[in-house]
């Protein structure tokens, strides 16, 4: 199973966004995407999760056109989008169950013990919680329902420092599964501790791709230094 | 289209709206049962009995009283169409316009639209608690009028009401309106970014057909049967057109650029 972009550009309102991205990910990898703010990398998950289409080139996914399939490729998706919200009137577990609903063999009772691993209250209502706990809920909302591809938009924001240890044992558990990964964050160390390979992005371009296992030089170099070196 | 989705759409529709419909529907047919109901049986009875009074003092005064130069129009049951009618384009009007809206504003969208939902099932199980609300309402008020006439002896309109016009109307027509009107309503939300934009434009939609409404009431405008299968037959054409501009407008790539 291969997650495949050729040739893609993405324009915005007449801006160029993202500008010839190529890149391939295999099955078991975990991909951090880096860059600075306006490089690229919301629209780019955007695009994995079906909600932008490309102006030029292909997405695929098993080589197949994910945009020609998507309510099927939406199936096998997990996405955690930045900054997004919940229905702050229902309660915690009213939410999980009305996105969990559209997936299969979801039952309450695995829903009430991701709950439990991250501390969720599911009776009180979604309104009542920090943006942290929300976070940690729309992870939940993303993983429960053991997706090929895990697509998380900035995981880390504004979780404390429990809520991400947490969510990062989760992510290990998820990865022994061997399924894609992609998740874009600011938190470097956090990128570093989780992935096998970076893509480097910056103005809409891919400025640099290096796996971690291939890259002999890579153990050294500290990830907040290559950043800044590449970035420059 | 699986109906499966649209019935968890509803449904959670219903949730997340529960308390705007467990206060607006009992609201709508308290207002009617209440306030309309009664005001336009008593100015009947005293339309009859000024009509009566000018028919005699007209028989006094011209004993070759001919009846068929004589036309009286009543537009009791009209009236009571009209208000069941209006309500056709409030309700949806009032339930629909935020729907898609307010997931902009609080920003569920994107979780919705990454869903494996197709266009059509998001907006049709969106519209779908609307739709089933405003036909509800307006058939329990049809029945309940139905019963009161029957209680208080009311045959003027009740001998209406049981007629080919309003059996279309009420079983045919509203139904009809209420789906264009939600269809248009959802395709409103779909263009605006805020709740206040939405409602503004609802009451510009809205404004037109309260007017035409209230002229049909005050029979300034007279509005024969046959514009009832002709005001069907548009409203079908309509529905089946502004579905397809609905379709096109929901375009989620448009829709998240855009908030």
């Amino acid at each position: 199973m291969e997650l495949t972009l050729s040739n893609v550009d993405k324009y915005i309102n007449q801006k160029k966004i993202l500008t010839d991205i190529n890149f391939s990910i295999s099955n078991g990898e975990t991909v951090g995407l880096i860059g600075p703010n306006g490089a690229g990398k919301t629209t780019l998950l955007r695009m994995l999760a079906t909600l932008y289409k490309p102006n030029n080139g292909t997405v695929t996914y098993n080589q197949r056109d994910i945009f020609v399939t998507v309510n099927n490729f939406r199936s096998t998706i997990g996405y955690l989008p930045e900054d997004s919200g919940l229905y702050n009137k229902l309660s915690a577990l009213e939410n999980l169950s009305f996105y969990t609903s559209f997936f299969n063999n979801i039952t309450e009772k695995s829903i009430l013990q991701m709950f439990k691993e991250f501390e969720i209250d599911p009776t009180k209502k979604v309104g009542t919680f920090s943006r942290g706990t929300k976070q940690k809920l729309l992870f939940i909302k993303s993983i429960i329902h053991n997706p090929d591809i895990l697509i998380l938009d900035e995981p880390f924001n504004v979780l404390d420092p429990s809520a991400r240890i947490k969510m990062k044992i989760s992510l290990k558990s998820f990865q022994e599964t061997k399924k894609i990964i992609i998740f874009s964050s600011h938190i470097l160390s956090d990128l570093e501790q989780l992935c096998d390979r970076f893509i480097f992005l910056k103005e809409g371009k891919i400025i640099l791709d290096i796996k971690k296992t291939l890259n002999d030089s890579f153990e050294s170099l500290n990830l907040e230094a290559l950043y800044s070196e590449i970035m420059k | 289209m699986n109906m499966n989705n649209l019935v968890k759409i509803c449904l959670h529709q219903i949730k997340v709206n529960k308390l705007k419909l467990l206060i607006s529907l009992p609201g709508f047919i308290t207002i009617v049962l209440i306030f309309i109901l009664p005001s336009i049986v008593d100015n009947q009875n005293v339309q009859l009995h000024n009509y009566s009074e000018l028919l005699n003092l007209y028989k006094n005064q011209n004993h070759q009283l001919d009846s068929s130069n004589l036309v009286i129009i009543i537009l009791t049951d009209i009236k009571l169409l009209n208000y069941l009618l209006t309500m056709t384009f409030v309700i949806p009007l009032f339930l629909t316009i935020d729907l898609i809206v307010k997931e902009k504003e609080e920003r569920t969208i994107e979780n919705l639209f990454s869903l494996p939902l197709t266009d059509i099932e998001i907006l049709l199980g969106k519209t779908l608690v609307s739709l089933i609300s405003t036909i509800f309402i307006v058939w329990f008020l049809y029945f309940v009028t139905l019963i009161i006439t029957y209680l208080y002896d009311y045959k003027f309109l009740m001998v209406h009401m049981v007629e080919g016009k309003w059996l279309f109307s009420v079983f045919m027509l509203i139904p009809a309106i209420s789906y264009l009107i939600n269809v248009v309503a959802i395709t409103i939300s779909c263009l605006v970014n805020k709740y206040q934009t939405s409602q503004f434009i609802a009451v510009f939609v809205l404004f037109p057909f309260m007017v035409f409404f209230v002229l049909v009431s005050d029979g300034t405008l007279i509005f024969y049967n046959s514009y009832f299968l002709l005001l069907f037959l548009f409203t079908l054409f309509a529905s089946v057109i502004f579905t397809i501009i609905s379709l096109k407008l929901f375009n989620r790539e448009k829709i998240l650029i855009r908030f």
